[in-house]
């Protein structure tokens, strides 16, 4: 019996291509169903999780998707916003804790979101080195930020038009890093975050610059008159906060007036959040206060549709596969109908050769299904990675 | 012994002695910066006051009350309405369970730093009606489009203890939401010092009544709130104590004189010599009112005030004597 099986190894040994070409076959077909449900369910445990930890969530009247997508994974590109008066409006309720996100603009790569220091307490985000921001123009980075750019406290990053053709919009603005954050496995692992007012400075909403009534500014001012010194074009804007100019900054304009693209909103329990809720409902204020969970559910209830189609579709391949491959070794068993009569010949008896073909066919399955096992370890393993790489979560 | 172990003894004790000294030096510094002759325990809460009237008034409220939060005045130089914290400073008040705040644009540096929103307490918040709304700021505009000012309220409301009292209420009450245990104790607490501020109160009046709706001059548009309690009839100039008055602001003055004729000039601190010369040769008195932002070089908030009251009162006599 060991005969046959050494027999039937050396053969497969003997024709690497072909077995390669079998055994990768069958992985793929043991692989991808089990690959796809495991990517997709995993993905759905991780967009639910962060989902689940949100209860409520404020922002402009429209996309719900692109609202939850933009506050929870700083994902969309050019997002409604509502102003931050809208947040002081739901804090003087007294219903909530309310957070601001203002998620638009971008440096290297990775979103700036302009929140407060509550954001940080109510994700348990700790700092994995380095400081929390503490003047306007800090910012602390995700650790994916950190690593991707060999960055740390002390180094800077300067933020990007928030289009490539608003070259005129905004003012690049040089943010130090205060401190990196310790990895979380989630979106904040790959975000900038700043003050929300740094945000606004970097909208243009705010600026610094010498003040103007010092003697120092006089080749800076156009106009001079009792009560209004108006600036020429000389006037230079600082491109950087530093303690030295922070004095020198100041907004234009009521801060109701300036925009966010979203608010958490956190109620301490279900009576406050119900109550909240209320003030939203039939509101035509062009706001909506929306469930995250409720909206992502509704989004995962689509993609678990799309994939029993999918997984369908890979069951149907997988069993027109199984019926390639036996094709393969029928037609070789028709090749070797020499190789077995001189086995005959030599003393094999037929369950001997029936043995040999048996094993070659078992050798292969073995090889697939420990390949194939090992491919769905590595995929469970880096699922988290490929979804977020998939979708920029 | 020895002479050579003498000796040794000698250099053990060169050396400790400045250790020592320096340790104790250290300690009061310590002392000086948290504003508590306690060792910080560490589980005891911290609250941070941003000027030395809010400072004074969370000391006397939280007065012999064991295990009470360690009040806090961040080590500022000058005016704490100049202040611009430090990194440790911010990291300080970032920590704080408390932020204890002036309100009424005092605390200029808020809108620079990254502050957890829940931990601070506005004192003035309820006082709104209350705030006097200063309009006499230059402003200015970028290119064709979009003047504006900066356009702050006055600030020094401690200089009203009447308002200044409503700030001891809504430290009571941040206080007592903090530390619920202690409540008992802050409110006898709180009782003893509205009484003292009710004190000061009737003493200022007494002699702010001194004037009689004399005309007065303030070297600095700081004493609003002063000036409105105390129905002043005053006019307020920009003169810094520190700094001899430029021959345009002398031409200011003789002009504001013509329609506002003092006798008495108040200033936040004793100005030059040179100043007080020129001012007494005009028929101007000068006299010292420290607005007591900071912690005063001895005494207390009650203590400086009293002084101020004094100073105040003698000039006045002075006045009406010559």
């Amino acid at each position: 019996m060991t005969g046959a099986l050494f027999l039937g190894w050396r053969y497969l040994a003997h024709h690497r291509i072909k077995t390669s070409i079998l055994v990768a076959a069958t992985a793929l077909m043991l692989f991808l169903p089990a690959g796809t449900r495991l990517l997709v369910e995993d993905g759905a445990a991780a967009l639910r999780a962060r989902a689940d930890a949100t209860p409520l969530i404020l922002g402009a009247a429209g996309s719900e998707l692109e609202l939850v997508l933009n506050t929870l994974y700083f994902h969309a590109e050019s997002p409604r916003t509502l102003r931050h008066a809208a947040l002081e409006k739901a804090r003087a309720t007294g219903l909530a804790t309310l957070i601001p996100i203002d998620a638009r603009f971008r440096a290297q790569g990775a979103p700036i979101v302009g929140t407060s220091l509550e954001y940080f307490e109510y994700r348990n985000l700790t700092l994995g080195s380095g400081r929390q921001m503490g003047l306007l123009g800090e910012c602390v980075i995700g650790a994916n930020v950190a690593a991707s750019g060999g960055l740390g406290p002390g180094d800077s990053l300067i933020s990007s038009p928030e289009t490539v053709f608003d070259i005129a919009g905004i003012y690049p603005l040089k943010m130090k890093i205060a401190g990196v954050l310790a990895r979380t496995g989630t979106a904040d692992d790959a975000a900038v975050f700043v003050d929300v007012r740094t945000s606004w400075i970097i909208q243009g909403l705010g600026h610094g610059h010498t003040d103007l009534a010092k003697p120092g500014a006089q080749s800076a001012i156009l106009d001079r008159r009792e009560d209004m010194i108006t600036a020429n074009a000389a006037l230079a804007q600082f491109s950087e906060i530093t303690p030295d100019n922070v004095t020198g900054f100041h907004f234009h304009g009521a801060s109701g007036a300036f925009p966010l693209t979203g608010v958490i909103a956190l109620p301490p329990d279900q009576k406050a959040a119900a109550l909240l809720r209320g003030r939203y409902q039939n509101s035509d204020s062009g706001l909506q206060l929306i469930v995250p969970k409720t909206v992502l559910s509704e989004l995962l209830d689509t993609v678990f549709t799309v994939q029993n189609y999918v997984i369908l579709g890979l069951v149907m391949l997988s069993l027109a596969t199984l019926a390639v491959i036996s094709l393969v070794f029928l037609l070789s068993q028709q090749l070797r109908t020499g190789e077995f009569r001189t086995l005959s010949r030599i003393g094999a008896s037929r369950s001997y050769i029936a043995l040999l073909i048996t094993s070659e066919i078992g050798f292969v399955f073995l090889i697939s299904v420990a390949l194939a096992t090992a491919l769905t370890l590595i995929t469970r393993h880096f699922s988290m990675q490929l979804m977020r790489a998939f979708l920029s979560i | 012994m020895t002479v050579r172990k003498q000796a040794q003894e000698i250099v053990r004790l060169l050396i400790i002695c400045p250790l020592l000294f320096q340790m104790s030096c250290d300690s009061f510094e310590n002392e000086r910066e948290t504003g508590s002759g306690n060792p910080s325990a560490p589980d005891r809460s911290v609250v941070v006051t941003s000027n030395y009237p809010l400072y004074f008034l969370s000391r006397q409220i939280v007065q012999g009350v064991d295990a009470a939060p360690d009040i806090v005045l961040p080590d500022i130089e000058g005016d704490p309405v100049h202040w611009v914290p430090s990194t440790d400073q911010i990291q300080r008040l970032q920590t704080a369970d408390l932020i204890i705040l002036n309100g009424a644009s005092a605390e200029p540096w808020l809108n620079w730093i990254s502050l957890t929103q829940r931990k601070i307490v506005n004192t003035t918040a309820a006082l709104s009606d209350r705030l006097i709304t200063q309009d006499q700021s230059v402003r200015h505009q970028h290119g064709p489009t979009g003047d504006h000012s900066h356009n702050p309220t006055a600030f020094t409301t401690w200089l009203d203890p009447t308002l200044l009292t409503q700030q001891a209420r809504a430290i009571e009450h941040a206080l007592t939401a903090l530390t619920p245990e202690h409540a008992t104790q802050y409110r006898r607490n709180m009782s003893a010092l509205a009484q003292s501020l009710a004190g000061l109160d009737q003493e200022l009046s007494k002699v702010f009544a001194q004037l009689n709706d004399r005309p007065v001059l303030f070297s600095h548009p700081v004493y609003q709130y002063l000036q409105r309690r105390y129905k002043i009839n005053g006019e307020s100039v920009h003169w810094e104590p520190e700094t001899e008055p430029s021959t345009t602001a002398w031409i200011d003055l003789q002009d504001k004189l013509v329609r506002h004729p003092a006798t008495i000039m108040i200033w936040e601190e004793e100005p030059l010599p040179a100043t007080r010369k020129r001012l007494h040769d005009k028929g101007i008195a000068t006299v010292a009112f420290h607005t007591v932002s900071n912690r005063p070089p001895e005494g207390d908030f009650l203590s400086a005030m009293r002084l101020n009251t004094q100073a105040l009162g003698a000039t006045l006599e002075m006045s009406a004597a010559e």
